[in-house]
């Protein structure tokens, strides 16, 4: 069963082979061409295919839609680009200037009508009919990030994000806009799975409004004979068990939990995304040797793709088991190093005597195999260096920020243990992490608590102002906290009990074999496995099961010619769920439903959940959104 | 006499050259002689016939119909034009041989199939050894397609029923074909009529056709050399001792490094069209797509020689595995074994002697008895045999070493080839990038320049100042003067 990524992938691919079935590798006749991609296809195309696989696709140049361009004859030349004026009109300029032979247009959207024929008339008008060879819509339009995890933008990610949402003044074409966008992209994520879901939503929320746009579009699109982008599935070969059993797509609204985002985080991939800006699963680590010699700063790239076997086992691991399990990683790299040296050095000795002649065969044999062996090696050690890098990186920021610390203390506010500390006392103390830091826990604890006096809140408030704090997102959060207890359904309370950490001593191998990683000082955090607010959702409405909480959740199929907006009553529980974050997600939540599902994973049943989110933001972006919706409160307050 | 009549429907050349060898065969000497003569002299002038000689004789031997054939004089003059005639008809006069002794192999027994199988591979090796392929050109290809063309019917025909297959070319509609040459043609040339507006650049464009022709044309020529790598994987990854075909394997490797060779070639002289380019100084991208180009044909290359050379080394291990396993079985054939005779092989090789015996004598009584021999025909055939033996192993023996130094030169070549492509191709193996990391870098070099351009605004700023300051003092000190002065 393909993965999410692989069909965007297979996808994008048959594109690039100019639309036609991809022939054998290897044997076939190569084809040149060149790529043409504005933002959005960069973004799509950059985490899936590297540059070296795109060469294997024939395709010799890559370049910025809007970016000089020289011209090329004799190759086709595809165009991925969204069908936006500003693209038209420059694929236009390019028909007037006759840059290449052969067009291949590729919009990322659906184009309009009055669109295309704007196109053609250009077409005409430069003379260069003959050479329009293609003209397709793609409906690959979101980020895959991960197999099961993808994002709708990367570039300008402010358009789609919380605070784009939650503004107060949004005019409603703008707040049309912004859905429609959303929309058309899951539209693109369900026809790239090949399915129509059964949609479920919060009523009253963004998410709603989603919902049912979706649904409109899906109901459009089934209804109609000709243009009917889901009728292959039923044939489909592949398609498997996932096309009879249809998905149920959870959209859910970031409102519902803002504790999670804001929360510190103890696992690999999660820190990275937290601490390092982890964009498109490339992280710019700076390099220490290059700012210590007083040169210009380079950040190197680090690329976590999907070929990576160490981050693919270990980025949803604790911090602390990914330094030992990079320690063994080096140490075994050693070793086979340690065994090629040893054989480089019997070769010598054997060459010269006469007697080893009749071992030369069993020799080359061996020599064969460590030249062979050599360049798997080498990637081991680049892969193990990077990630040697990155963690180092990420040590020193826990030891700056004292994160651990943070983070024990957040989970133990969350499962409503006492504290070891006062938290007052903890946010006067100036070298306890960075203000950001602080407020983010001051947050998280103005949400958990559960009666809080005015006298404490008061107390803690001063002591961030004193700490230099920005007080402006707590303006937002007290009101949003406000309309949230006024609805019975979201008890915000009693969301995250079950979590918890246990420190565990820090006698392990990695210390007592002195490494690189000197982990003095930073707490062996053991977490505890419990389930997000996301997550206990996702697994009632996957069960269907009868709860208060999710039982008025809009239910749509979009199959069903008449709205069924009733909740059948005996339903099988889904196979597959497409959970969906309407205003941001992040990799906290990501990880604990790749845990979850894990958990939930027996022999005969095979269950699979994709995460979405509009956006991706790590905690700073998004404490700077709410910071914003804060300061727009405080502004007409002030004002009046 | 069933063997022959095939044999007469798939090649009619063939056929002519055989019974003229068994013409000649009973003509001169009668079957036995024939059969005794050609396993003394194994180093003929055009040992390709031996084999067929040989069977032939086997075959007469057999069927006890030595017939004289009338069309001897009008077959030896269809022998010199199949003499003349190209390549075509040799690999094709190959191609029956192996079926022939095939055929064999179903008639006769066991011990007559690997007696028999011996002499022909050394006779075939020796076929493609004589074989030219000093191919730096297309001859291979087309050479090489007419030997696959020609297999398949030849094939199918010596194992269905003879039948004549007829093809009846029935219509075919290119008028898409046709329409679509038109387009093409016709947008290039508005293109070509946009672009040569100034001779220069028409002139570049001229040599970037050229360049893109080329390398369409290397694109082919990989594929199809791919294909025949595919064809040379089959034959050498084939374990069985007794559907061996030296031979065509052999083939197929000298063709594959003719076409190495000569893509290598081929890609230099590419390499060197876009340097010549290069100097021309047309556009930056076109520049990077066509040596982008060449490096990917250059992997490509690089990758299709590992694969050669990884199937040359399975090939030689199976020879190797054949050959212990040959020598487990039949202690046949190993230099030591030729000398001192193993008795199994001996006791083989009288077998085969009384059956041959046997036959012979019924052959020679069947002819003219009037000419006596010195010896008693059974002990100078036993001497013959013994030689015979002697030689044909000795020959195989020779032939094997060839074989293994035929790869073994094969191999060094390839690891020229190879070490001419590393440094090429291992610029090309760096780009494990993505296509957002230029952006990124060219983000971060716009930054740099950005505070470069403020460091310098700020000094300016500075001067200003300065420059206002000194204008000033300038214009104090003119109009001083000319206040003062007049």
């Amino acid at each position: 069963m393909l993965t999410m990524r692989e069909r965007q992938i297979n996808a994008i691919k048959q594109m690039l082979n100019l639309n036609s079935q991809q022939p054998k590798a290897l044997a076939a006749e190569p084809v040149w061409k060149i790529l043409i991609y504005d933002r959005v296809g960069q973004d799509i195309i950059s985490p899936i295919i590297s540059i070296k696989e795109l060469r294997e696709l024939g395709v010799t140049l890559h370049v910025q839609l809007h970016s000089d361009r020289d011209s090329i004859p004799d190759v086709p030349a595809i165009y991925f680009c969204l069908p936006t004026d500003e693209n038209l009109d420059r694929i236009q300029q390019d028909f007037s200037n006759g840059l290449y032979d052969i067009y291949h247009l590729n919009f990322l959207a659906p184009i309009t009508r009055s669109k295309i024929e704007n196109l053609a008339g250009a077409a005409l008008h430069a003379c260069c009919v003959a050479n329009i060879h293609r003209v397709y819509d793609q409906y690959v339009n979101f980020i895959s990030l991960e197999d099961d995890f993808f994002i709708l933008k990367h570039q300008q990610s402010d358009q789609l994000s919380y605070y784009a949402i939650n503004r107060a003044n949004t005019r409603d074409d703008e707040m049309e806009a912004l859905m429609d966008s959303i929309v058309d992209s899951l539209f693109a994520l369900f026809v790239t799975l090949g399915n129509v879901p059964i949609i479920r939503c919060p009523r009253n929320s963004a998410a709603e409004m989603v919902a049912r746009k979706l649904e409109k579009k899906l109901r459009e699109n089934l209804w109609d004979a000709r243009a009917n982008l889901f009728h292959m599935d039923a044939t489909q070969a592949g398609g498997g068990v996932f096309s009879f059993q249809r998905p149920v797509l959870l959209l859910l609204d970031r409102n519902m939990d803002l504790a999670t985002p804001l929360h510190h985080t103890w696992s690999y991939q999660a820190l990275v995304h937290d601490v390092l800006d982890l964009g498109l699963n490339l992280v710019y680590v700076e390099d220490e040797a290059a700012a210590s010699t007083g040169a210009r700063k380079k950040p190197k790239a680090c690329d976590l793709d999907r070929n990576d076997r160490f981050w693919t086992t270990h980025k949803g691991s604790p911090f602390p088991t990914v330094a030992e399990a990079i320690q063994e990683e080096l140490e075994s790299y050693r070793n086979s190093e340690e065994e090629i040296k040893r054989l480089k050095t019997s070769m010598g000795i054997e060459g010269e005597s006469d007697i080893a002649f009749s071992l030369v065969n069993d020799t080359t044999a061996r020599l064969t195999n460590a030249v062979n062996s050599l360049p798997q090696l080498m990637e081991k050690k680049r892969l193990i260096d990077m990630h040697t890098k990155i963690a180092t990186a990420i040590l020193n920021y826990i030891k700056a920020r004292r994160l651990d610390s943070f983070f024990e203390i957040e989970e133990k506010i969350m499962s409503k243990q006492t504290l070891d500390h006062p938290l007052l006392e903890l946010l006067r103390d100036a070298e306890f992490g960075q203000p950001e830091d602080k407020m983010r826990l001051y947050i998280i604890y103005y949400i958990c608590a559960q009666q809080l006096s005015d006298v404490d809140l008061e107390r803690l408030k001063e002591a961030l102002q004193s700490a230099g704090c920005d007080l402006t997102p707590l303006a937002y959060v007290q009101r949003w906290k406000g309309i949230m207890n006024r609805t019975p359904s979201m008890n915000q309370a009693t969301q995250y009990e079950g979590g918890g950490t246990k420190t565990v001593s820090m006698f392990t191998k990695l210390v007592s074999q002195g490494s690189s990683f000197v982990m003095e000082g930073v707490k062996n955090l053991v977490v505890k496995r419990h389930n997000l607010p996301v997550t206990k959702i996702t697994e009632q409405v996957m069960e269907c099961r009868s709860n208060t909480e999710t039982d008025d959740y809009l239910y749509l199929d979009p199959k069903l010619l008449k709205g069924g907006d009733v909740l059948p009553k005996n339903r099988a529980p889904f196979q597959d769920a497409v959970v969906f974050m309407v205003g941001g997600g992040n990799y906290i939540e990501y990880q604990n439903l790749v845990d979850f599902i894990k958990q939930k994973q027996s022999s005969n049943v095979h269950r699979r959940i994709i995460y979405g989110a509009s956006t991706l933001t790590n905690s700073r972006q998004f404490l700077k959104e709410l910071s914003a919706l804060g300061a727009e409160i405080q502004a007409p307050a002030s004002t009046s | 006499m069933q063997t022959r009549r095939r044999y007469h429907q798939t090649d009619q050349q063939d056929y002519n050259s055989t019974n003229y060898q068994n013409g000649g065969v009973s003509d001169q000497q009668g079957g036995s002689t024939g059969l005794s003569y050609t396993l003394i002299q194994p180093g003929e002038q055009q040992p390709q016939h031996q084999p067929l000689f040989y069977s032939a004789g086997g075959a007469t031997a057999q069927d006890q119909q030595p017939k004289p054939s009338p069309e001897a004089a009008i077959q030896i003059g269809a022998q010199g034009v199949a003499d003349v005639d190209d390549k075509y008809g040799k690999a094709a006069r190959q191609w029956n041989l192996r079926s022939f002794s095939t055929k064999l192999q179903a008639s006769s027994g066991q011990a007559l199939r690997t007696f028999i199988q011996q002499p022909l591979s050394a006779a075939a090796a020796v076929v493609t050894g004589n074989h030219p392929t000093q191919s730096s050109d297309n001859n291979n290809y087309d050479y090489y397609n007419s030997l696959q063309q020609q297999q398949q019917p030849i094939r199918e025909e010596l194992d269905l029923e003879p039948e004549q297959e007829i093809f009846i070319m029935a219509a075919r509609d290119r008028t898409n074909e046709f329409a679509n040459a038109i387009r093409s043609l016709q947008s290039r040339n508005i293109t070509r009529a946009v672009n040569i507006r100034d001779p220069r650049k028409a002139k570049q464009v001229q040599s970037y056709s050229e360049f893109m022709n080329m390398a369409r044309y290397i694109g082919k020529n990989i594929a199809s050399t791919y294909a025949k790598l595919e064809k040379l994987t089959m034959l050498a990854k084939k374990k069985s001792l007794f559907d061996d075909r030296p031979q065509e394997i052999q083939e197929l490797t000298y063709i594959i490094k003719g076409d190495l060779n000569a893509l290598n070639q081929q890609i230099a002289r590419l390499q060197d069209i876009s340097k010549d380019q290069r100097r021309t100084a047309s556009g930056k991208h076109l520049m990077s797509h066509s040596s982008n180009m060449v490096l990917a044909l250059q992997s490509k290359l690089a990758s299709m020689s590992t694969d050669f050379k990884q199937i040359l080394e399975v090939r030689t291990e199976n020879l190797k595995q054949q050959k212990t396993r040959r020598d487990q079985f039949s202690q046949g054939p190993s230099p030591l074994a030729a000398h001192t005779m193993s008795p199994s092989t001996a006791k083989q090789g009288s077998l085969l002697l009384s059956e041959a015996n046997q036959a012979v004598s019924i052959d020679m009584g069947a002819d003219t008895s009037d000419t006596t021999p010195l010896l008693g025909p059974p002990a100078r055939l036993q001497q013959q045999q013994q030689m015979a033996i002697y030689d044909e192993s000795d020959n195989y023996v020779q032939q094997r070493a060839e074989t293994m130094q035929n790869i073994e030169s094969t191999i060094v070549e390839l690891g020229g080839i190879f070490q001419q492509l590393a440094h090429m191709v291992k610029e090309q193996e760096e780009i494990v990038e993505r296509i957002d990391t230029n952006v990124a870098d060219a983000e971060l070099n716009i930054e740099a320049a950005h505070t470069e351009i403020l460091k310098y605004f700020q000094s300016v700023s500075k001067n200003r100042w300065l420059m206002i300051k000194i204008f000033g003092v300038l214009i104090f000190f003119f109009l001083f003067f000319v206040v003062f002065m007049s």
